[in-house]
């Protein structure tokens, strides 16, 4: 057995397995399954939150602002001095990336376990039967039933109202729609407050726009049972900075340009 | 900032294709060759994939393939039937069932393809007679005449993943929902239905000659049933899920397990007696290849019982010890039942290329593994 399957997959697909066999509900235990995530990362997405605070609060400092306007003319510099403030001041600028990295094993694991949970065929069955703890009474959970609303779980979503195709696109893409606001919900809300030119509002910018619609683009693309983890998540996490008491709502608010003079 | 975005695109790009590539995109299915022998012993039908090929058995080629151009929507599971006015019915992933000419691979027009199927084929179809059965995991059995009119459906209550019997009377339908069912072949009429047996039951039953029908459960176990009343007579526990019916050789069960077991078992007069597993105990210090999970149905031929495994190996052991004889590797992982044709093994595998071996009874290969023409 590799390492992936051990410290990843296998857990994944049973703790999911597991929630199944008392809810008999699969989406509503991806649902779960995603909030327990969500706890158990929550020291994560705190520290997260801690960083983005400090280095906001570094960036907006007399000090950090008087080093950009003295090298502003030396990139190279000016980078080994802010690399210093960050070093003085006990900041690391990659703090608040972490969190968001360890998404992407999760996120990869959970498509893997959801899709391999549900056995569609008979070569996943088997591999599921192998992946499977002894604890897991498999005999008596499948074939895992599929279907969660209106949507088949293995399968991308969409929504069919009355034969209305969107696109040619078989249906109304509905939960990828609902993935792509929330995760520009939730990137908005938690990013402070930024100034125009500020150092990073750049890769900010780029990152609200860029992700919802990537986010999107799997929800569009692969089994819907991502795309629950994906809103669920979103939601969790937006609640966790609003019990924080750190939504940023000006950041929904368009910003007015500043008249040039 | 330009490599900032550079990184981003990348770290997005990457989880994508990782997501895809590592499970076969939106949720591909997949499962092992479905191989059918016609009624000579001359050609084997060997559907997998997106594909089905006639192999002619003595030279080892390639006769056709259906379809001709591949076609991404189908994606064929089953083990195809052979009717007797020459068609070969194959149920495919997409919900169709297909009728092909048997000797010229020419898919059949008239009704066909079958479409009142809600789900895939994932079970293999049944020809008996003027009719066709086939079994669908939107929980129905299909019973068509040989045009394709469908003449009843009967629903079970999950998917079909296995393969209906006849023993002339009646129709024995394995359901995952871990009941059997015995139906009327003209009407679909219920006779029987057992009680949940403990798992689901996919692969084959196998019709005993005192009236017994035995099934392999994924309750880990092998259950002997009355065929006429459906009552069960005795169990057969197992280490792990049986996926499949055993092999039966004159008094003598042959099934293996999800856990690598093969068993021995020697019919009494109402029950059994579990002669010997294999490996045993010596398997491991002789150094005998190890047997992953079994869910093929085994063969028997002049005492030796010839089995092939997810290890990607072909065993042959001695049926009335349980003594190892021989064990040959292939190039992949073999899930599907072995097949006798005379006095040689067929055996198909999933490897990437090669698809189906034949093996003499000493373990030598009788030619070149038959690798697929497109």
């Amino acid at each position: 057995m590799n390492i992936w399957d051990m410290l990843i997959l296998d857990p994944m697909i049973n703790i999911l397995l597991l929630i199944y066999s008392v809810l008999q509900n699969f989406g509503l235990s991806i649902i779960l399954f995603t909030l327990l995530i969500r706890l158990i990362t929550y020291p994560l997405t705190y520290r997260q939150f801690k960083s983005m605070q400090a280095m906001q609060e570094l960036q907006n400092s007399p000090d950090f602002k008087k080093m950009q306007q003295k090298y502003k003319d030396d990139k190279q510099k000016m980078q080994q001095e802010q690399m210093k403030l960050y070093q003085e001041k006990g900041v690391n600028p990659f703090g608040s990336c972490l969190p968001t990295l360890i998404q992407f094993p999760i996120i990869i694991g959970l498509y893997q376990a959801v899709i391999r949970a549900l056995a569609v065929a008979p070569t996943q069955m088997v591999d599921l039967n192998s992946h499977a703890y002894d604890f897991i009474n498999l005999s008596r959970l499948v074939l895992i039933d599929k279907q969660f609303l209106w949507m088949d779980l293995s399968q991308p979503e969409r929504l069919s109202i009355f034969g209305f195709d969107l696109f040619g696109l078989g249906g109304i893409p509905v939960l990828a729609i609902i993935v792509v606001v929330t995760t520009y919900l939730q990137s908005k809300l938690m990013t402070p407050v930024s100034q125009p030119g500020e150092q990073g509002a750049g890769m900010t910018q780029a990152m609200n726009l860029y992700m919802p619609l990537f986010m999107g683009y799997l929800a569009f693309s692969f089994a819907s049972g991502l795309a629950i983890y994906f809103v669920t998540s979103n939601l969790a996490t937006i609640g966790q900075y609003a019990a924080m008491g750190r939504l940023n709502w000006k950041n929904l608010i368009p910003k007015r340009k500043a008249k040039s003079s | 900032m330009k490599n900032n975005r550079l990184l981003l695109f990348f770290v997005l790009i990457s989880v994508s294709v990782i997501l895809t590539a590592c499970t076969g995109g939106a949720g591909q299915a997949s499962s092992w060759p479905g191989l059918t022998l016609d009624p000579d012993g001359e050609v084997a039908y060997v559907a997998y994939g997106t594909a089905i090929y006639a192999v002619n058995l003595e030279s080892f080629t390639q006769v056709w393939r259906y379809p001709l151009e591949r076609d991404n929507k189908i994606n064929f599971f089953a083990t195809p039937a052979i009717t007797e006015d020459g068609q070969l019915i194959a149920g495919s992933f997409n919900h169709l069932l297909y009728s092909i000419n048997l000797e010229n691979g020419q898919g059949n027009q008239q009704s066909w393809p079958f479409d009142g199927a809600e789900n895939t084929y994932v079970g293999g179809t049944l020809a008996d007679g003027n009719m066709i059965y086939a079994p669908s995991s939107d929980n129905s059995l299909y019973a068509l005449d040989l045009s394709g009119n469908l003449k009843w459906t009967y629903a079970a209550e999950d998917a079909v993943w296995g393969t209906p019997v006849t023993d002339g009377k009646y129709i024995f339908l394995p359901s995952m929902d871990h009941r059997m069912y015995a139906l009327d072949p003209q009407t679909g009429r219920e006779v029987w239905k057992t009680e949940p047996l403990n798992g689901s039951i996919a692969g084959v039953p196998t019709l005993g000659p005192g009236g017994q029908l035995f099934v392999g459960t994924f309750g880990s176990e092998l259950v002997a049933l009355d065929s006429a009343t459906g009552k069960v007579l005795w169990r057969a526990p197992a280490s792990n899920w049986v996926w499949t019916g055993p092999a039966l050789d004159n008094d003598w069960l042959y099934f293996g397990d999800l856990d690598g077991v093969l068993h021995g078992l020697e019919l009494t007069t109402d029950s059994y007696l579990e002669r010997w597993v294999y490996p045993n105990a010596n398997s491991e210090l002789s150094g005998e290849p190890e047997v992953g999970q079994i869910t093929g149905k085994p063969v028997v031929l002049d005492g030796v019982v010839y089995f092939g495994s997810e290890s990607g190996y072909v065993y042959a052991i001695d049926a009335e010890s349980g003594e190892f004889k021989w064990a040959q590797p292939v190039n992949g992982k073999i899930y599907t039942d072995l097949k006798l044709v005379g006095d040689k093994i067929l055996v198909a595998t999933m490897g990437k290329d090669e698809l189906l071996y034949m093996f003499e009874t000493d373990g030598s290969q009788f030619r070149s593994p038959f690798i697929p023409q497109n």
